[in-house]
């Protein structure tokens, strides 16, 4: 069975692109969330093996998202990567030193983009 | 020869010998041939320097020097006059001699005038009073000694007495010029001194004269008279023969100080002899003129009172000028004492604190606007930097300070502290402080304007690229040559594009202070290894070689610096020599350890630099050719942020390049002391974000 991956970004083109990639590249099973309240009830439903969530989201936020996730009862331990448009540097750090799996950058490569998660979590 | 005795060392020789000829008059007996030839030959000495300073000198000082030799040609024809008339027998006052003697006054007033307008030009109110003051002092003298004896004398006829009358009369207005001269002198030069020495001289003969006139007219001169006379002569000899006799006469350059102690205690003298002279004759119920020195003494007070009231008003003055400048000032100014206590305090301080002056002036400063940590715990005074450089006296500059208002909220403030040193000693320290928090929320503006912008350019551009690289790499299903060509463009184009915004970005987190380096210490030779391994995929497309030249032995080339942006400065310039070099040509990349730095060179074979273009490679979008930005799939900003960081980690960066042999940049990096702190050797590990 493949890895599930949970792919959370507002951007509906970023999301549609992330999913065909990881899907059609990496030969995962994707599913996506626009935000961090449905990447919540995403995560009611089924656990997935990772989730991908944006860091700059209206409302709830990557951190806050990721706060939330860990806060849950069931899944709270789920790998989170985070993907994040900032410049590195000092705020891809303090991102780093949250309870993250990894940092992945846009603009990312689609055809890389499978491999560098996989690599993140030793798949 | 005119030219010669104004050599200053020629001129001292002839004061040595004026003075040498002035004690020999006095020593040797009175009319005695000696002293005849002496005195004669002091006359010529000086009526031929006067003649020869008169037509030598510039128009401004030639007419003063003209009347002067006017003057003494005239007072020497009186004196001879009169030996004339006393060896012929002809004495007797008044004479012809006494005529010429009057005569020759004006030719002294006139160069004196001359003297007077030309060096003390505009309107001088403070001269004008010490002068009136001085000078009313001295008709007061001159009329209780001199004027009321003569009137008073019953042994002169009408002529006799006007005539006697004359002389202390031109006295008294020769003396008013004197005084004149010398209350409104500026900077006094040797010239105007020894001239003034010369009219001084010549007054104090005169006034003896004058005593001896009153006592017995028909006696001639005393011989210690003629010695006066003779000292004035050679005095003013002297001046027409001093180096500053050519600018006598010039504008005088600065404002003459009003308020010397001498000057003050001359005044003082002035102003209380007059009232002495009146108290003296009420005591002793002689006869004289009372009522005119009673007024004479109230015009001396009243002139008095005037000087002191300019004076006041001068220092009141100076003072609103500096409080108004330094209360025009945006900065706030605070002047504190070696305790820290504030003795001023400008209006920008007052403003920004919120205090009347006497809420800060006498009170210790740190206490009250500097007593409190931005987490609101007390602000120790031992503890704070500003404390410490009052009683230091040294200058520095604080950033990340607050000061607190009286309402009790705070602002952060830059200050600059400079000692406040009286006479070589410091006695505090005066402090500028500037309000900060505008200047730090147009930062933090900034800062969330670049991230918003970061954010909004790369998504659209994620989705682009990738999409486009999807596309290009055959996922969706095989593109036909035409649709594969289109597709290949976009993706080199968008990728150009993905550049330039991190390199924009890059550029104003460099500008702005806001991409810290966080140096650690690590090896030159594993920051060109990685650097190599990282770019060595584009060498092998292009068909270059990368070659590291590094010694065996890399424990010289420790260096202090932020590997991940050194990685970064190091494959651009790789990337570089490997964009503008030909196909199976070499790159290579060695560093040396030098005395305090290690050097790295990246040496290409490709086409190099044009001289002229050398300078302007590491400018923003300063590249060789207008179209190699877009040819070679560069931004023209690379080489801008390599420069920036590496300036920025303490190193250079320069280039070498001949014409179709090839580049080499050279970067310099400071070597890692072995005593510092930043602790044990960190890997090198390259961050994606290269250029």
């Amino acid at each position: 069975m493949s890895r599930r991956v949970l792919v959370v970004d507002d951007d509906d083109d970023v999301r549609r692109l992330a999913t065909m990639s990881l899907s059609r590249v990496g030969g995962y099973d994707v599913r996506s969330a626009a935000s961090g309240s449905e990447c919540l009830a995403a995560l009611d439903e089924e656990i997935p093996d990772v989730v991908v969530l944006d860091v700059m989201m209206p409302t709830m936020d990557g951190p806050a998202t990721l706060d939330a996730i860990r806060a849950r009862r069931t899944g709270y331990d789920v790998p989170v990567v985070f993907l994040t448009a900032g410049v590195g540097g000092a705020d891809v750090d303090r991102l780093r030193a949250l309870s993250v799996s990894g940092v992945l950058h846009k603009p990312f490569d689609p055809l890389q983009l499978p491999n560098e998660l996989g690599e993140m979590l030793g798949w | 020869m005119v030219e010669d005795y104004r050599q200053p060392r020629t001129w001292i020789l002839g004061v040595a010998t004026a003075i040498a000829a002035i004690l020999a008059l006095v020593v040797l007996p009175h009319r005695g041939a000696a002293w005849n030839f002496i005195f004669l030959v002091t006359c010529l000495f000086s009526l031929v320097v006067l003649f020869g300073t008169s037509l030598s000198a510039p128009r401004a000082a030639r007419g003063v020097w003209w009347s002067m030799f006017a003057f003494q040609l005239l007072t020497m024809g009186a004196l001879a006059m009169f030996e004339w008339e006393a060896s012929t027998g002809r004495g007797g006052f008044p004479s012809l001699d006494d005529l010429i003697y009057v005569v020759a006054y004006l030719p002294a007033f006139i160069g004196l005038g001359l003297l007077i307008h030309r060096r003390y030009p505009g309107h001088d109110r403070e001269a004008w009073i010490d002068a009136s003051i001085l000078t009313v002092t001295a008709i007061s003298i001159f009329g209780l000694f001199l004027i009321a004896p003569i009137t008073a004398s019953p042994d002169l006829d009408n002529f006799s007495t006007v005539v006697a009358l004359a002389y202390p009369l031109l006295d008294l207005a020769l003396l008013a010029t004197l005084i004149w001269l010398l209350v409104g002198t500026g900077q006094p030069t040797a010239a105007l001194t020894l001239l003034a020495v010369s009219v001084a001289l010549t007054l104090s003969a005169d006034i003896f004269r004058d005593l001896a006139l009153v006592d017995d007219p028909a006696a001639g001169p005393a011989w210690w008279i003629s010695v006066l006379r003779a000292a004035a002569i050679a005095a003013m000899a002297l001046a027409a023969a001093s180096p500053s006799a050519a600018t006598i006469a010039n504008p005088r350059g600065d404002r003459a100080v009003r308020a010397t102690t001498p000057r003050l205690a001359l005044l003082a003298v002035g102003v209380l002899a007059v009232p002495a002279i009146v108290a003296a004759r009420l005591w002793t119920e002689t006869a004289g003129p009372t009522l005119l020195l009673a007024l004479a003494a109230i015009i001396v007070i009243i002139l008095a009172v005037w000087r002191i009231q300019i004076l006041v008003s001068t220092v009141q003055q100076q003072r609103r000028v500096t409080e108004l400048v330094l209360d025009s000032a945006g900065d706030g100014i605070v002047g504190l004492d070696r305790e820290g206590f504030v003795l001023f305090a400008n209006l920008a301080a007052r403003r920004m604190l919120l205090c009347r002056e006497s809420d800060l002036v006498g009170r210790r400063f740190h206490d009250v606007a500097h007593h409190e940590l931005p987490d609101g715990t007390p602000y120790p005074w031992l503890e704070c930097p500003v404390s410490s450089l009052v009683t230091s006296g040294e200058e520095a500059f604080l950033t990340d300070q607050r000061y607190i208002r009286r309402d009790g909220t705070a602002f952060p403030v830059e200050i600059v502290m400079s000692p406040l040193v009286i006479e070589g000693v410091v006695t505090g320290a005066v402090q500028s402080f500037r309000d900060v928090s505008e200047r730090q929320e147009m930062d933090e503006i900034k800062r969330q304007f670049v991230a918003v912008v970061s954010h909004e350019l790369r998504t659209p551009l994620t989705s682009i690229k990738g999409s486009l690289q999807m596309l290009n790499a055959g996922i969706t299903g095989p593109l036909n040559d035409d649709q594969q060509e289109l597709v290949s463009m976009a993706v080199a184009n968008s990728d150009r594009l993905g550049k330039l915004v991190n390199d924009i970005l890059d550029l104003e987190r460099l500008d702005s202070g806001r991409m810290p380096l966080e140096p650690a210490v690590v090896n030159a030779g594993d920051l060109i290894d990685q650097a190599i391994a990282g770019i060595s995929g584009a060498a092998g497309a292009a068909g270059i070689r990368l070659v590291a030249e590094l010694p065996a032995d890399r424990g010289d080339l420790d260096v202090h610096v932020d590997p991940h942006r050194l990685h970064q400065v190091l494959t651009n310039l790789l990337g570089n020599a490997i964009k503008f070099s030909e196909r199976n040509s070499e790159i290579r990349a060695t560093a040396t350890a030098e005395d305090d730095a290690v050097r790295i060179a990246i040496a290409d074979r490709g086409r190099g630099i044009p001289e002229d273009r050398l300078a302007t490679v590491f400018d923003r979008f300063g590249q060789v050719e207008g179209g190699d930005a877009r040819r070679e799939g560069g931004t023209g900003l690379g080489l801008a942020i390599a420069r920036e960081i590496v300036e920025r980690s303490g190193g250079t960066i320069s280039v070498e390049s001949t014409l179709g042999q090839g580049s080499t940049f050279t970067v310099t990096l400071p070597i890692a002391d072995e005593t510092d702190p930043a602790g044990p050797t960190v890997e090198a590990v390259p961050e994606g974000a290269a250029t």
